[in-house]
């Protein structure tokens, strides 16, 4: 009795310092990693002279000028930029939900000829580097009159171009119990009752899984918004942000570290909206 | 970048796979493409800078508009790095816009491509030039034809801070006659005297400027005029010798942080944050340089130039105004080109953003109204003109990649990853690879 409760409590504090330990050490690590996003929002405060010949997070002042001055900067608002990428991420969140989930579907649940070259065709599209479909694409937009306007961001998505998405959700289909299907059959439903009544409904995590990195990726997809909308009105966030950086002349960085603090916060608010569709997403799909 | 003919092929394949929702997204746009029906000429703009040059270009357009109630332009712009990917994307995608702002190592690739107009037929009828600088319009030209005009010029010179040299109590001996050795042991005097507080001067070999003028004192440059790679084995070993020396007698920063204020771009330099005592520039980013070190910076002629059979600096046009070969209005985007290079009231508002005037006479009359670090740099380059030897010819097609290639190599030299032999051979074969 006695040599065992002395035991529990050495191996209880046994355990209790690595743990401590871990955690300092996590901090630590969590700080460093952090340093940079710290670094630009001090720096967004600080005088633009400031910034690289006082390059810690501290200054001898601060000012907000910089939030009100880049708002501003080149004679259009940026609360314009923010909804012009606002309407960018909607539409490419509603394509891929739509488009990915039900090619997901096909190539989960369907029996058609060649469905193992088209999955892996499609997975192949993952590898082709931008540079080599951006011109033919432009080409492609440029025929259609679809330049300087969001559709060469929005409808590729209704085509489920963005195959990681699809790949994702085929994996989370086939997870699913058949039996599911086969009860839904029984009872009258075809594909379309299949796909709207039970796969969609239980594919939920997956389904915010797309939505969360969709919105992430297209808020941050420069390459293409900066090819396609050259009218400085249509601009989105990133392009906007970049007319300010140029590596030959003198470049205002306060305001530019403010609006990147600026352009951060949807990305931010909506990743911890969604965060716990996304771990929810990672629980069942572990559950099997 | 983007080499046309591949890029397109591989399109057609992947045409041919969308075809189907192709057809359907045809038929639902059919009303798209049909831009000026208005009854006025629309004209496309696009240029690379920051921000102050965005609002005063903007200015220009809307003082042009006034004037020309039937033009209306449409700019777009971004910042110089992705400038190139973009231009190269809408060219090859046959949108090149109506009136494009070149730069020197772009003008051959994209005169080749067949974007540029000949703007021959323009001059003098259109784009008045009898007051522009007659030797900074021949760096237009290409085989006959002229494919650019350039906004305004440049020369490549030492800026200095004669506060930081006057507290390390080293005294800068005289520009007109330095030599090399000379410009490196007192940047390294400067950097024992301040500890190392303060280094000499910044390195110089990430950037091709400072290299080009060392390669035509000594007689060669970085392309010959028929646009082959013009260095010869020796001065480029002399070269990367020259920056070897700089880097072990501490007349530049350890390799570490040259590397990486090299990275920074200007606002990051030592003689913006005031961590080094000189610098190679082009004249036009003394402004910059000096509202970020909050410094009264001045220009000093680059070293060696008296030793020299020719003098190496020369006066560079800064970016030049192109039309696309293309362009449904080339007489309307000609005189819009000229009003941009001749009109009083645009020199007025451009002063020396875009280079100083390649108008001569506008030239002169802006020096007043100019900031005061742009009058230093007008002042300087109106006093070395006279001693320079005219400009290069326009390099070939690739020369943009130079810059690239030498910054890469430089880096391992500084590093100490490679020796200076097999530098030397790396940069010419590369060169040579990428121009050819």
């Amino acid at each position: 009795m006695a040599t065992s409760s002395v035991t529990a409590r050495r191996s209880r504090s046994r355990s209790r310092r690595p743990r401590v330990l871990a955690h300092a050490g996590l901090i630590l690590f969590g700080i460093v990693m952090l340093y940079p996003l710290i670094w630009m929002l001090a720096g967004s405060f600080k005088h633009t002279s400031d910034i690289f010949s006082h390059p810690g997070l501290f200054a001898k002042s601060y000012t907000t000028k910089n939030y009100a001055d880049g708002w501003t900067a080149n004679g259009t608002s940026f609360g314009r930029y923010i909804v012009n990428s606002l309407i960018v991420v909607t539409g490419a969140i509603a394509g891929n939900l739509l488009a990915c989930s039900a090619a997901a579907y096909a190539f989960a649940r369907l029996e058609f000829r060649g469905k193992k070259m088209w999955f892996a065709l499609m997975l192949g599209t993952i590898m082709l580097p931008i540079h080599v479909v951006i011109v033919p694409q432009y080409i492609l937009f440029s025929k259609l009159g679809w330049l300087n306007t969001y559709l060469p961001l929005i409808v590729p998505k209704l085509l489920a171009t963005d195959a990681f998405f699809v790949f994702l959700m085929v994996q989370f289909i086939r997870s699913l119990p058949r039996d599911l299907d086969e009860a839904a059959r029984i009872d009258g439903c075809g594909h379309f009752g299949i796909f709207f009544r039970i796969i969609l409904p239980l594919s939920k995590p997956a389904l915010a899984t797309t939505a969360i990195f969709t919105f992430i990726w297209t808020w941050n997809d420069f390459f293409h918004q900066l090819v396609f909308l050259t009218d400085p009105k249509m601009y989105t966030v990133p392009v906007a942000l970049r007319t300010f950086v140029d590596a030959t002349s003198q470049t205002p960085w306060g305001p530019v570290f403010a609006m990147s603090i600026v352009s951060l916060a949807p990305v931010f608010g909506f990743f911890l909206a969604g965060q716990r569709y996304l771990v929810r997403g990672i629980a069942t799909t572990g559950f099997k | 970048m983007f080499h046309k003919p591949r890029g397109v092929r591989r399109g057609g394949r992947r045409l041919r796979v969308f075809a189907v929702p192709l057809a359907l997204a045809l038929a639902l746009s059919a009303c798209g493409g049909g831009s000026g029906s208005d009854g006025k000429i629309h004209l496309t703009m696009t240029w690379w800078g920051s921000d102050t040059r965005h609002a005063t270009t903007k200015k220009l357009i809307a003082l042009y508009e006034k004037s020309h109630p039937n033009i209306v332009i449409s700019p777009t712009y971004t910042g110089w790095d992705d400038y190139w990917d973009r231009l190269a994307t809408t060219v090859a995608g046959g949108n090149t816009p109506d009136i494009i702002q070149q730069d020197f190592r772009y003008v051959h690739e994209y005169a080749d491509r067949g974007a540029l107009a000949d703007l021959k037929r323009f001059i003098p009828s259109v784009i008045n030039d009898s007051e522009l600088d007659k030797s900074a319009m021949s760096t237009g030209r290409l085989d006959g034809r002229t494919y650019a005009i350039p906004t305004g010029v440049n020369a490549f010179a030492l800026v200095v801070n004669p506060t930081l040299v006057k507290q390390a109590g080293v005294p800068l001996p005289d520009d007109k006659t330095w030599s090399w050795d000379d410009f490196v042991n007192t940047a390294a005097k400067i950097t024992q005297a301040t500890k190392g507080a303060v280094h000499g001067t910044e390195d110089m070999g990430y950037y091709d400027g400072g290299l080009q003028v060392f390669a035509r004192q000594h007689g060669e440059d970085l392309f010959t005029p028929d646009g082959k790679p013009g260095m010869s084995v020796q001065t480029l070993t002399e070269w990367f010798n020259l920056i070897v020396k700089m880097r072990d007698t501490k007349a530049e920063p350890s390799a570490s942080v040259t590397h990486e204020t090299w990275s920074g771009g200007i606002d990051q330099s030592l003689l913006a944050t005031n961590k080094g005592a000189s610098s190679f520039w082009w004249t036009n980013q003394l402004s910059a340089l000096s509202a970020d070190s909050k410094a009264s910076l001045e220009l000093r002629r680059m070293p060696g130039e008296s030793q020299a059979a020719k003098p190496g600096t020369f006066l560079k046009p800064a970016m030049f105004w192109s039309l696309s070969a293309r362009s449904k209005h080339p007489e309307e985007a000609a005189q819009f080109v000229n009003f941009l290079i001749n009109d009083p009231e645009a020199a007025r508002l451009q002063l020396s953003d875009r280079g100083l005037p390649i108008n001569t006479r506008l030239r002169d009359q802006i020096t007043g109204q100019l900031s005061p670090a742009d009058k230093k740099s007008a002042t300087f380059v109106k006093e070395i003109t006279p001693e320079l030897a005219p400009p290069p010819a326009l390099p070939p097609k690739g020369a943009g990649d130079v810059e690239k290639i030498l910054s890469r190599i430089n880096e391992e030299v500084l590093f100490n990853r490679v020796s200076v032999p097999k530098a030397v051979q790396e940069y010419i074969d590369q060169v040579k690879s990428a121009t050819s």
